[in-house]
């Protein structure tokens, strides 16, 4: 080989690793399209949550929810208790706002009440589980900054690993968590598996999501199975999706109190 | 004869995927409550009791529903107690904005925590005065609730009068009456008294027909984060004025006084709302009585007066690892409009008790199933308090236990001052399916 023949063939190399560099989307852009995957008019379920405490003890509840998503990216969500039956028929609305604090009302069968209720703080746990409101939120891209990190495979599933820190003002306010880990599919672009670490960085959840299937009649993905894991404590909080129903024309006016109400 | 059998069982099969398809549901309860100072013998002086609560709800489609609720109740202690009751029996339609409901109903208006004023249809089963647990009485009634937007226009006709249940005169609840009252021919306070004898006479109550007829309106609406609405009760007190009249011998010294109990006709203007700000909500409530002596020539009737009320709640979260402190505070009080100075009711009047009275309550939750609790009120006209700290725990899904400790005192001339004796321990088991 010539000195001429490897400066081509080095160049060669070097336009070749250049153009599969320039070919590896930024975590902006995974995001994006994890976004576009994930995004719904309206999604309702209808699941079990387990919740195991670190001595093993269980307390299994059986819920659905029903959400729906505003041009503006706001979210109404109707949660209704199925089981056990001391908290069976307790609803919970709530419509995020963009101008305000969002609107929650709980609905207690027992004294045939709607109670408008404050609003948590992000990190307040959801119902007890293991989520908190913050987890549950919708991913806000313009609150945070998203860089690829790596590429890795979990559970025989490739996916991208993004980290995920909040740049907003307010968001660093409110938020439980200094940076985010998520696990990106590469097929199915969900989270499948996310790390939370807390204000002092230190590794305090993990996230894992599995049972991957398309939802009946659509292009959707979405996780049957997903576990939300205290790592520090051992509690754990597994949720079991029985069933899945997208974009069904759910109109606003079903989140309100008459339907909070109405029990199911 | 075969075709009677063949046709039962026709039916039955016919009914048996209706019956599949509703809900049974329901409670097992155990109530045990001891009273600390033990009182008089012809009193009831304790509790010990079980109740089965059934209940059914049967959806027939999206548009209509039925729901039935019976409890059945034995006390070993009290077995004028013991009771088989229809608790609601309703059928409702939700055709396009509207929802209509018809048959025996528990209505719950108001928006405060403590005490609503605005809640006046539904009567209350007041037998025991602590025991605040599930103790409304459905009314026989039909309501009809609009939503248009925001917006929610509700009306409700209760065609006949249904009083509220007072305790009984063996109850520890039931106030013992003075045996002397004072001698009019001596006005002065510390003159000689006369021995007093009582005899009840036969109730009063609304003539039934159209004349018992009540009914209520209200608006309910939401803006900008405030939940309110505005009403109007046209109807009856569910508590009694007790009209006396009083022959006095006065060569003997003696008055013998005749009580009755008698229902009013009563209309109310009233209001609430809520809303929040960050993790405080707040909310009020106010309703403005107008009574049947709108003169205020009659002392046995109340003459009009406001009450109100307005509280704040915070939760803090985590105030110890997974530990949440809920924390709830209301003011209440009394208003005679215009002011006659006049007294309204006396100190056993359960309409009156709250005049200008701070309630509060304090729920420390040790996670999901576990949670202290303390509430209470004191009058601070009247000087006197209760307070009742308890500890809940759900033991498994279903299945609550419960122990509450509840403590009265203040001067004997008050309400909660007069039961001060009845300070008592409530143990609770409940378990539901």
């Amino acid at each position: 080989m010539n000195i001429p023949n490897r400066i081509s063939n080095l160049a060669l190399l070097g336009l070749l690793t250049g153009s599969l560099w320039a070919q590896q989307p930024t975590g902006r852009e995974i995001m994006e399209r994890y976004k576009a995957q994930d995004r719904t008019q309206d999604l309702s379920a209808e699941q079990t949550m387990t919740l195991t405490n670190s001595r093993g003890g269980e307390r299994e509840r059986r819920l659905t929810y029903v959400t729906r998503t505003d041009a503006d990216g706001n979210r109404r969500m109707l949660v209704r208790f199925l089981a056990p039956a001391d908290v069976a028929r307790t609803g919970f609305l709530s419509i995020e706002r963009s101008d305000r604090d969002d609107d929650r009302w709980l609905y207690l069968p027992a004294l045939r009440k709607t109670r408008r209720i404050a609003g948590s703080d992000k990190t307040d746990k959801f119902v007890g589980s293991e989520f908190t409101y913050e987890d549950l939120d919708s991913e806000k891209l313009d609150l945070h900054e998203y860089t690829l990190i790596g590429s890795e495979t979990v559970d025989g599933v490739d996916a991208w690993v993004i980290e995920a820190v909040a740049t907003d003002p307010e968001r660093l306010e409110e938020t439980g968590y200094s940076k985010r880990e998520l696990w990106i599919s590469k097929v199915h672009y969900l989270v499948i598996q996310a790390k939370y670490y807390d204000g002092s960085g230190g590794y305090v959840k993990l996230f894992r999501a599995t049972d991957i299937r398309q939802i009946p009649n659509s292009e959707k993905w979405r996780a049957y199975h997903m576990t939300m894991e205290d790592v520090r404590k051992g509690n754990k909080t597994t949720l079991q999706v029985l069933e899945y129903e997208i974009d069904q024309g759910i109109p606003d006016r079903y989140f309100s109190e008459r339907y909070l109400k109405r029990g199911g | 004869m075969r075709t009677t059998p063949i046709l039962l069982l026709h039916l039955l099969s016919g009914a048996g995927p209706l019956i599949a398809q509703a809900q049974l549901s329901g409670f097992v309860e155990y109530d045990n409550i001891t009273y600390l100072k033990k009182g008089n013998a012809a009193k009831i002086n304790s509790r010990n009791q079980g109740i089965l609560q059934l209940e059914l709800r049967h959806r027939a489609s999206g548009v209509a529903e039925a729901f039935g609720s019976v409890e059945i109740r034995a006390d070993q202690a009290d077995p004028a107690r013991n009771r088989v009751f229809l608790d609601e029996a309703y059928i409702s339609l939700y055709i396009g904005d509207a929802d209509i409901r018809v048959g025996k109903q528990i209505y719950a208006w108001g928006r405060a925590d403590a005490l609503n004023p605005t809640d006046n249809l539904t009567v209350w089963d007041f037998s025991d005065i602590l025991d605040t647990d599930d103790e409304k009485i459905g009314a026989l009634s039909a309501r009809v609730e609009y939503y248009f937007g925001d917006w929610m226009v509700e009306g409700v006709l209760v065609p006949s009068f249904t009083a509220s249940v007072l305790p009984g005169v063996d109850s520890r609840w039931w106030p013992e009456l003075p045996a002397t009252i004072p001698n009019p021919a001596y006005p002065r306070l510390g003159g000689p008294t006369l021995a007093a004898s009582y005899t009840s006479a036969e109730s009063v109550l609304p003539d039934e027909g159209v004349e018992s007829t009540q009914y209520a309106v209200r608006l309910s609406g939401l803006a900008t984060g405030w939940d309110f609405s505005i009403s109007w009760f046209d109807g009856f007190d569910d508590l009694p004025a007790i009209h006396t009249s009083t022959v006095i011998d006065s060569t003997t010294a003696t008055a013998e006084i005749v009580l009755q109990q008698r229902y009013h006709r009563r209309r109310a203007i009233g209001m609430d709302f809520a809303t929040t700000m960050g993790r405080l909500g707040v909310r009020g409530e106010a309703a403005y009585y107008l009574t049947e002596d709108w003169r205020g020539v009659d002392p046995a009737i109340d003459d009009p007066y406001l009450q109100y009320t307005l509280g704040l709640d915070y939760t803090f979260s985590d105030v110890w690892p997974d530990k949440d402190l809920f924390v709830l505070v209301e003011w209440v009080q009394e208003v005679q409009v215009p002011n006659r100075n006049t007294v309204t009711g006396g100190i056993t009047d359960l309409n009156h008790v709250f005049r200008k009275s701070l309630f509060g309550k304090v729920d420390l939750s040790f996670g999901e199933f576990t949670k202290l609790t303390l509430e209470g009120v004191v009058n601070l006209d009247s000087e006197d308090w209760w307070v009742r700290p308890g500890f809940q725990w759900s033991v498994t899904d279903g299945v609550q236990v419960k122990a509450e400790a509840d403590l009265l005192g203040g001067p004997e001339d008050s309400f909660f001052g007069l039961f001060r004796d009845n300070r008592r321990l409530h143990l609770r088991l409940k378990y539901s399916f």
